[in-house]
């Protein structure tokens, strides 16, 4: 039991810095970016080859890793998504081919095989007799200094007060004088940032493998909403009952049901209060 | 077409029935997505299902406990019910939402199925490896080729029938604006749940095919985001709700893939299949039936000395 609560809510806060990414484009620009995924997947290889392969230390390759998603995430949105965010099926299917073609870039450059990523962090904490590695610590640490970064930056900044004017009414928002493409511009930079904090933490909480954005995905799907899309505080709690309900399914039942408890709930809200939890 | 397996070698009669195949789901997605601007993710889940159902009915395999095992023109038909009953109870409450939510919950049915097939009860699903050495509806690669092209044909004509209805036209006014149709008194509601009973039929009459011409089935190449992609990129390349342009896309898509063999190896073939995949959607998201659209609107053009647009 006390192993389910620690162990969920160090998953949770991975979850929530997936998720809030993915979220903040949505509720910004209208759009999903199914390649969100993606750049998680991409970051968590870049820290690999910086700090492993080419043996670069560690604040360099957060440095590297961070700096290719946020790339990514801009290079998305300037070369053909900004053209699109009246067509969110173009923008859809799009982005899940681009969430493939980068699976297939990294094939190319490391193979198809299982990569274990050494920890960030080394070492374990005992704690009310089970032990957790550091290294899950230290990412939900980052997670929430990450979190807490963006809800002031989305609060108290000009900027992230346009995101919310841009969010709310897009027309009442150009009126008063917000250039919606530098705001979506910011979303999307933003976004890659955390899925690229989010990667190196993810990439060594499992292992690499081209197809490893399927899955985180496919949760920040039931996340966003449960919580409601689009909402910042709605994928906090999305993440928290998905994290916690998948650890207690993966130590109690079976690893392979790991994704499914998150993706029922998900249904049931979506029958239940289609807006999700916090939705507008 | 009737005549062609006797002039061309055996490989390319096979591609022709793999081409077929990805044809006949390429235009169930159609009906569902392309028309009614629903897109849906969760083709895989229906295909699999009809696939699963009738592959564990019709054979017996050795490390499986002993159940009842049934011929195939029983099996196949249970399949496509399957498809149907399973589509209807568990996607159709998600027809109640709209936009990105539907996609997510499409896929999130995929995701579910391809697990609880891998975790419940794998001495009979046969867990990840899926199920082998399953019965043949017909042998050989010619017989196939005729049975694929008549499913195909089936499936088209009566796609192309329902299309060329007043029903394709409230689809399609459905994708242009939900509301307004909505408001003109029209339930869409109904017509979105005949567009998805259609798209299962299909989906399940192609899956529960399928998976007795491949004899075998495994849940990594059911229900993995490849497949689901070639389906929509079949239909996005042939041009969405359009029902013959799918046809098209499927045949297209399987022979450039298999004629990049040779000058692209492995992975860089994909690589280079999704990047044409991702110019398409962008730049030319009518597909080749926008194309043939757009030249046949410039002859015309040209005929009339220039003068009569459109």
């Amino acid at each position: 039991m006390e192993q389910i609560l620690v162990q969920g809510a160090l998953l949770s806060g991975l979850y929530a810095l997936i998720a809030l990414g993915f979220t903040m484009i949505f509720g910004v620009g209208g759009v999903l970016n199914l390649a969100h995924a993606g750049y998680v997947m991409v970051a968590a290889y870049m820290y690999y080859m910086a700090s492993y392969v080419l043996g670069l230390p560690v604040a360099a390759s957060f440095v590297i890793a961070i700096g290719v998603s946020i790339a990514l995430a801009i290079a998305t949105y300037m070369g053909w998504v900004r053209r699109f965010l009246h067509n969110p099926t173009v923008v859809f299917v799009s982005t899940l081919i681009l969430a493939l073609l980068l699976g297939h870039i990294m094939t190319l450059a490391f193979f198809r095989e299982n990569i274990n990523v050494p920890p960030v962090v080394e070492g374990v904490t005992p704690f009310m007799g089970y032990t957790f590695s550091n290294n899950l610590i230290a990412g939900v640490i980052v997670s929430w200094v990450c979190i807490a970064i963006v809800l002031l930056f989305v609060r108290r900044t000009h900027m992230g007060r346009a995101m919310r004017a841009l969010a709310m009414d897009r027309r009442g928002a150009i009126i008063s004088g917000i250039n919606p493409d530098m705001v979506n511009l910011t979303t999307w930079a933003i976004s890659g940032a955390l899925a690229g904090v989010a990667g190196i933490f993810y990439g060594s909480y499992t292992f690499l493998v081209p197809d490893m954005w399927v899955l985180p995905l496919i949760m920040s799907f039931a996340i966003v909403v449960i919580g409601g899309l689009g909402s910042i505080e709605g994928t906090l709690v999305g993440a928290h009952i998905v994290g916690f309900m998948e650890t207690a399914t993966v130590l109690a039942i079976s690893d392979k049901l790991r994704s499914v408890p998150g993706l029922v709930i998900m249904i049931i809200v979506l029958v239940l209060r289609p807006k999700g939890l916090f939705g507008r | 077409m009737c005549v062609l397996p006797l002039f061309i070698p055996l490989s390319i009669t096979r591609l022709l029935v793999m081409a077929a195949y990805l044809a006949i789901f390429a235009m169930s997605w159609d009906m569902m997505s392309g028309y009614t601007g629903y897109v849906s993710f969760g083709h895989p889940f229906l295909i699999g299902l009809a696939a699963y159902v009738s592959a564990f009915l019709s054979h017996q395999e050795g490390f499986q406990p002993a159940h009842l095992v049934l011929p195939l023109y029983i099996t196949i038909p249970l399949g496509i019910a399957a498809a149907v009953g399973g589509g209807m109870l568990f996607f159709l409450p998600s027809m109640r939402v709209r936009g990105p939510y539907f996609s997510l919950v499409s896929l999130a049915f995929m995701e579910i199925l391809h697990r609880l097939i891998i975790a419940i009860r794998p001495e009979y699903t046969g867990g990840d490896r899926g199920l082998p050495a399953l019965p043949a509806v017909v042998t050989g690669a010619v017989p196939n080729y005729y049975l694929s092209l008549g499913l195909m044909f089936t499936v088209a004509i009566g796609l192309w029938y329902v299309s060329r209805s007043n029903v394709g036209n409230v689809l399609n006014a459905i994708r242009m604006d939900e509301d307004v149709v909505e408001a003109s008194g029209i339930s869409t509601y109904r017509f979105k749940r005949f567009a998805f009973l259609l798209s299962a039929v299909t989906a399940g009459l192609g899956g529960a095919f399928y998976t007795h011409y491949l004899q075998s089935i495994s849940p990594r190449r059911a229900f993995s985001a490849t497949f689901l992609l070639d389906i929509i990129i079949a239909a996005v390349i042939g041009g969405m709700g359009t029902i013959t342009g799918p046809i098209f896309g499927g045949y297209f898509l399987t022979f450039i893939l298999e004629y990049l063999r040779p000058y692209l190896f492995g992975q860089w073939r994909l690589f280079a299949y999704a990047l044409v995949a991702i110019f398409i959607v962008i730049y030319r998201p009518k597909g080749f039936y926008g194309i043939v659209q757009d030249i046949r609107s410039w002859f015309q053009r040209r005929r009339t000395g220039g003068e009569v647009y459109g």
